[in-house]
Order: structure tokens, then C-alpha cells, then sequence
């Protein structure tokens, strides 16, 4: 216990004097919280090429519509199609509405002429987004299909994206310092001194978990208020239990940053495996993607994944305001990965010959 | 010639130390592939099979067969019907269905009394919730033209003609491949040479080269030169994986998009000596790294977010990130063969960049090179 304690003072006092880190642990997680919401927005905004072939009152009457219209921040006449496509290709114009000749008199023939669309579709979500407002609009007004959606009455994205950069500095904060501090440690010799030293392995490992662990929790709370002052960020469960869930979400990080601790030689080796690890976590864990949208085995890989299940645990608490008790198999599956982790970072220790 | 023969012995003891390194050395030649394989077909962002209920009230063949379109369409699949619209919160609140369609008395029925049919969408996750919108509004919308034109012989129905340019069948893998290939280069080309030169520093070898006739500018230039050939290498390995795999040629002129990885990984290079130059350890390199140039750059770009959708004054602060810079770049020159004029602005502004944040870097390694 003695021992335990110094080992806390240790990396407590190790921390406090590195004031770099310091600065990127308190500070950076703050800078960009400050920043990268506002690219959370759900806005449209269109930028329109119109090649009238008419010129009648009609198809001034449809370019105008755009004009007033709040999405189409730009709407640009063009005389030939081809001048049009040429701005699309430079990227100026996203979409070109062709209004075909005898567009007026047809109309006033009951007897409309279909309009030419073309978007730019290198991005297609966008691209449908803005034919589908683009159309609703043309076709003026008569919106048949009425469409409702629950869950999110301000239809709003940023704090479903907000959960998803909370959990992903907290993971590469986590990830990183454990396994690169046990690397400086072991490349420098310090555990070589330790291992003269009555201190065990066990103490070591676990002076390191609590320290780092608490560290993290202080990140996220204060990520959290921060959050929550800037943006009325609200928690719809208990605040308590959010944080408990990122207080337990440590446990298979750092026992990740063990792993790659144990696996690697040098920080360098530990550098290049975290960055592997941690896109190959973060770009499966369906914080930017849906679970649906995936293949087969890519849906399959979120059973190894803790921060999938970090991100469906904080979603259901903060967004749908679930219980705790209803996220047992959430838990079960964190704890799990976890202790999986530590193990095999423990048996791959116990073997290696000549190492503490 | 003394200059050339110092950048070359600089580079050749670099090349040596990271050849020796066996594990980092296999984890920085197959990283950039599997990444690119493995992600390019799990980042999907088309709908699929998403589960839906119905609530039926009007019971015709017509409106089932409205469901059995939206069903056979390999976006959706229909689970059954709900009795009654009470159910409709519960039925959505397990996430296990994302929709409602509720067809009302009268669907179908031509004249003024004629029902519309409502959706209801779970919206928790908004932006899955408009992709589910648009595919189940072009269904029924589509569906409905053709009930109508069954009644009306004539061609009265007034549809658009649409067309998809650049990307005619609408292949969602356009999506997530620049994103990648952004990802890929940030990472390693910005933590590769930061780190190598951090850990000189750290262990003490900085001092002795500083013993050397060698001066700062030739050292940095020396120990790049072997990370600009393992980019080079993963450049060609992009390249060659997203033609074979996902048909994503090259439209535009190739040494153009040369040029432009070649902007972006001096760039990225340029911000991870930026970054070691102010911090001490490889810890806090790494998390500078992350924190200041992968995660703004992610969020930024328009790899997760259209840059078109945030917000109207943050656009403009987004557009100068180079990120942003080489995915609009990138999907100018790979899918729309656009030229090198159309290009300047995203090119010149990783090239301003990449200079400004060197000079920065150069004159903090002054101050602290030697510093441990």
C-alpha cells in the first residue's frame, strides 16, 4: 500500500512538472471544443448556375425563386451549358438548373417542359441533398409528403458530433500516454533501476492506471463544463453516470497503451502501433459512419471495439437519457475488452525473458 | 558540393537507423495499404437495409404495393405493420427501426380527398436521418408519378431530368477515399521526420551534430529525404489501390496529382516540425500531433462534414486548412480533371503554409534544438 502510494506520487509529481503536457491535456481538448462544433452545423448552402435558353418572365420568375430562397448563397446566369459545366469543374458552381426554350409557352400549354439538373456529384449525400431541395423548391411549394423526425426536435447534429470528439480525445489522450510513458521508462533504463527496487510489477502497472485514469476523468469533466457553458451542451440522463462511463472507458484504453507498451522496443515502434491502433478504433467505431452502411465483417469488428461501445453507451445516456442499469451489456463488453487487453499485456511481460 | 555531400551522408545514416528498425519499418510500408483497403470498403455512407414499420390505414393493393417498392429497394426493408399511430414513438425508440411510413384513408384516391402518406423518421443521428428522408421521398414521389400517369395516358407528369456529373451512378466510395488519403499522409508524414528529429534531441544526439559543420536547414533537409521516399512509395501504393480496387482513376493530368500529394506531404511535414519544435517529449509530439493537426483537419475538411454545411462564418476559417485544401484539390483534379488554373488557390495556399509554418519551425529549433 506504502508502495502503491509512492508510485501515485511519482507519476503525480512526473506529470506536474511536464507542463507542455500540461498544457495539451487542459488546454488543447479546450481550444478545439472551441472551435470544431461550429463545423458541426446542419446549414445548406448552394451555389447555383441557371443557363436560361428562354429568357421569358417564367423562367425569371423560377431564377428568382432561387434568389430569394435562404439556401442558394449564390446564383450565377450562365449563357451556354458548357461555360456552366466549366465553373462546376473549378468548383465555383454546385448545381446548374437548364431552363430549356419555349420553357413559357409550353407551360401556358398545360403542357410544361421538363428543366435540365445537373449537380456535382463527387460527394453524393450532398449531392442529393441539394437536388432534393433544389426540386421541392422548383416544383413550388406543393410539399405532399409531410416528414417528422423524433428524437432531435432541433434537428440539430452538433451534439450527437460533439459526443463523438469528447470520446475521441479522450481515447487518443489515454492511449497515448500510457503506452508512451511505460516506453521512456523502459528505454531509459528506469524500470532496470526499479527492478532492484522491492517495488513489483503489479504497483508499478497499477500506480500508472489510477493516475492516468483520474487524469482523464479531470479531461472529460472539464471538457464536459466546458461544453455545457459554450453551447448548453445538456446531459439527458444523470451526469454522474456519463462520467462513470468514461471513468470505466479508461480501463480498456490504458490497458491498450499496455499492450503496445509491452509489444514495443522503442518509442518509435510504440509511436507508429498507437497510430495504427487508433485510426484502425476510431474510423470503426461509427463516429463518423453508420453501423447499417457497413459490410458484414466491418459490423462484426465493433465486438473488439471499446470505443464503439463508449460511443453507443454515450449516446444512449446523453442524447436518450437511458438509465444505467440498461447499459449493462455495454459495460460488460468495456470491461471485457479491458481485461483481455491487460491479460495478453501481461502474459506477452511474464515471457518475454530477462524483463521485469 | 560540401552542401550536397552533407545532406547526403545525413541521409544516409537516417536511411541506416530506420532500415535497422525492422517493426517500425514494416508498420510504415503496409500501414498506408491496409488502411486503404480495410476503409475504403468498411466507410460506407449509402443506406442499407434499413429496417421500417408501416401503419396502414387504408389496406389497399395499392398501398401495399407502395411498401413492396420501398422494399425491394436494397436501402430499405419492411418488418411489418404497427396497429396503431400510437406506436410509432415506441416502435422508433429502440433504434432497432429507423422509420414510420403512415398511410392515411384515401391514399391514392385521385380528387381533392386524396391522403398523402407521412414519414417518421428517428433522428438521432441527423445526418442518417436526411440520407433516410431523400431515399424514401424518391421512392414515393417516383411511385405516385407513375400511379398518376397509370390514370392520365397522357404525358402529364412533370418530372426533371437530372444528371449526375462527375459521378453518374453515384458511387459513395468518392466519399471517404480523399478523406483517407488525407489521413494517411497527415499522419505519417507529419509524425515520421518530427519524430525522428524529437528523439535526437531527446537522447542527446542533436548537441553532437551540432559539433558538426552541418547547419540546422541541412540537417532537417537530410533527415527527410528518406521519409520523402517512403512517401513517395505510399503515393504510388494509393494511387495504384484506389484504381485497381475502386476504380477511382486519375481524370485529371497525373503530375498534377503528384504535385499535389507531393504540396500536401511537405505541408504536413512542415506542421510536425512546427510541433516538435515547441514540444520536449515523443509524448507530447504525439498528442500535439493528434490533437492540433489530425483532429481540426478531420473535422474541417469536408471528410466528415460538407464544408458547405457548417456554419456560414466558420466556411471561410475551414477553406484555409490544408486538409481542406487537398481534399477540394483532390476531388478537382481525380474526378472532374480539372487543371492546374482551376487548382491555384488550394495549391497555393499549402505551399504558403508549408513555408510559414517551416520559417516558425526553424526558428524554434534555433532557440531549443540543443536544449533537452
Amino acid at each position: 500500500m506504502k508502495m502503491l502510494f509512492a508510485i501515485l506520487v511519482k507519476e503525480l509529481l512526473q506529470m506536474s512538472r511536464h507542463r507542455m503536457l500540461l498544457f495539451l491535456l487542459f488546454v488543447c481538448p479546450l481550444i478545439l471544443l472551441g472551435v470544431i462544433p461550429y463545423s458541426m452545423e446542419n446549414d445548406t448552402r448552394i451555389r447555383t448556375g441557371v443557363v436560361d435558353h428562354d429568357a421569358s418572365v417564367a423562367s425569371r420568375h423560377l431564377a428568382a425563386m432561387m434568389v430569394h430562397a435562404q439556401e442558394y448563397i449564390s446564383v450565377t446566369n450562365f449563357s451556354t451549358l458548357e461555360q456552366a459545366e466549366a465553373s462546376v469543374r473549378k468548383g465555383d458552381t454546385d448545381l446548374i438548373v437548364m431552363i430549356p426554350q419555349y420553357y413559357e409557352r409550353q407551360l401556358q400549354l398545360q403542357d410544361p417542359l421538363p428543366l435540365h439538373i445537373s449537380v456535382e456529384a463527387t460527394h453524393p449525400q450532398r449531392a442529393q441533398n441539394e437536388l432534393y431541395r433544389t426540386i421541392g423548391l422548383l416544383q413550388g411549394g406543393n410539399e405532399h409528403i409531410r416528414v417528422h423526425r423524433l428524437f432531435n426536435a432541433g434537428n440539430s447534429q452538433q451534439p450527437y458530433y460533439l459526443i463523438s470528439l469528447l470520446t475521441l480525445v479522450h481515447a487518443i489522450i489515454a492511449v497515448s500516454l500510457m503506452a508512451l510513458s511505460i516506453v521512456e521508462e523502459k528505454e531509459r533504463g528506469v524500470l532496470e533501476q526499479f527492478n532492484a527496487t522491492s517495488l513489483n510489477r503489479f504497483t508499478y502497472i497499477a500506480g500508472k492506471y489510477i493516475v492516468l485514469s483520474l487524469a482523464c476523468l479531470a479531461v472529460s469533466a472539464l471538457s464536459l463544463l466546458f461544453c455545457h457553458l459554450v453551447y448548453g451542451f445538456v446531459i439527458a440522463g444523470a451526469v454522474w453516470h456519463y462520467l462513470l462511463l468514461t471513468l470505466l472507458f479508461s480501463f480498456p484504453l490504458l490497458s491498450l497503451g499496455y499492450v503496445i507498451a509491452v509489444l514495443s522496443n522503442n518509442q518509435i515502434q510504440g509511436v507508429y502501433m498507437i497510430i495504427f491502433a487508433m485510426l484502425t478504433m476510431i474510423l470503426m467505431s461509427t463516429m463518423f459512419t453508420h453501423l447499417s452502411s457497413m459490410p458484414w465483417w466491418a459490423q462484426q469488428m465493433r465486438f473488439i471495439n471499446p470505443v464503439y461501445f463508449m460511443l453507443d453507451a454515450s449516446r444512449m445516456v446523453i442524447l436518450k437519457g437511458v438509465e444505467m442499469k440498461q447499459l449493462g451489456w455495454q459495460i460488460m463488453m468495456m470491461t471485457a475488452t479491458g481485461a483481455l487487453l491487460a491479460g495478453t499485456a501481461a502474459v506477452i511481460m511474464n515471457r518475454s525473458p530477462g524483463r521485469w | 558540393m560540401r552542401l550536397i555531400q552533407n545532406i547526403a551522408t545525413l541521409a544516409r545514416k537516417e536511411a541506416l537507423s530506420i532500415s535497422r528498425d525492422g517493426l517500425s519499418l514494416l508498420i510504415l510500408l503496409v500501414m498506408p495499404a491496409i488502411i486503404m483497403v480495410m476503409f475504403g470498403y468498411a466507410l460506407r455512407f449509402e443506406l442499407n437495409e434499413i429496417r421500417f414499420v408501416a401503419v396502414d390505414s387504408e389496406q389497399s393493393s395499392l398501398s401495399r404495393e407502395l411498401l413492396s417498392r420501398i422494399d425491394i429497394s436494397s436501402n430499405f426493408r419492411f418488418e411489418g405493420y404497427l396497429s396503431h399511430s400510437d406506436e410509432i414513438q415506441t416502435a422508433l425508440s429502440t433504434g432497432k427501426k429507423r422509420m414510420v411510413i403512415g398511410i392515411p384513408e384515401g391514399f391514392g384516391h385521385a380528387g381533392p380527398d386524396s391522403g398523402m402518406p407521412e414519414l417518421f423518421v428517428d433522428a438521432e443521428d441527423p445526418v442518417l436521418a436526411a440520407a433516410i428522408e431523400y431515399a424514401a421521398v424518391h421512392i414515393i414521389t417516383g411511385f405516385l408519378e407513375e400511379v398518376q400517369a397509370r390514370h392520365l395516358p397522357a404525358d402529364a407528369t412533370n418530372s426533371h431530368v437530372v444528371a449526375f456529373l462527375y459521378n453518374h451512378e453515384l458511387k459513395s466510395v468518392t466519399v471517404p477515399i480523399p478523406g483517407l488519403v488525407m489521413i494517411i499522409l497527415i499522419l505519417i508524414s507529419s509524425i515520421m521526420l518530427s519524430l525522428s528529429i524529437n528523439r535526437e534531441r531527446e537522447q542527446g544526439n542533436s548537441r553532437l551534430l551540432m559539433l558538426t559543420p552541418v547547419s540546422m536547414n541541412q540537417i532537417i533537409a537530410g533527415k527527410s529525404i528518406p521519409y520523402l521516399c517512403l512517401s513517395l512509395l505510399h503515393i504510388a501504393t494509393i494511387w495504384w489501390l484506389s484504381s485497381s480496387l475502386f476504380g477511382l482513376d486519375v481524370a485529371g493530368s497525373k503530375p498534377l496529382f503528384f504535385l499535389l500529394c507531393m504540396a500536401f506531404i511537405f505541408n504536413s511535414m512542415a506542421y510536425g516540425l512546427l510541433i516538435a519544435a515547441w514540444v520536449r517529449t515523443e509524448q507530447a509530439l504525439l498528442i500535439g500531433c493528434w490533437i492540433f493537426i489530425f483532429i481540426p483537419n478531420v473535422f474541417f475538411s469536408g471528410f466528415v462534414f460538407p464544408t458547405s454545411t457548417m456554419a456560414a462564418f466558420i466556411e471561410p476559417v475551414a477553406r484555409l486548412f490544408p486538409g481542406t485544401s487537398f481534399i477540394d484539390a483532390y476531388r478537382g483534379i481525380v474526378f472532374r480533371a480539372s487543371g492546374l488554373t482551376d487548382n491555384i488557390f488550394p495549391l497555393g495556399n499549402l505551399l504558403i503554409q508549408t513555408v510559414i509554418a517551416y520559417g516558425i519551425a526553424w526558428l524554434g529549433f534555433q532557440r531549443n534544438y540543443t536544449s533537452q
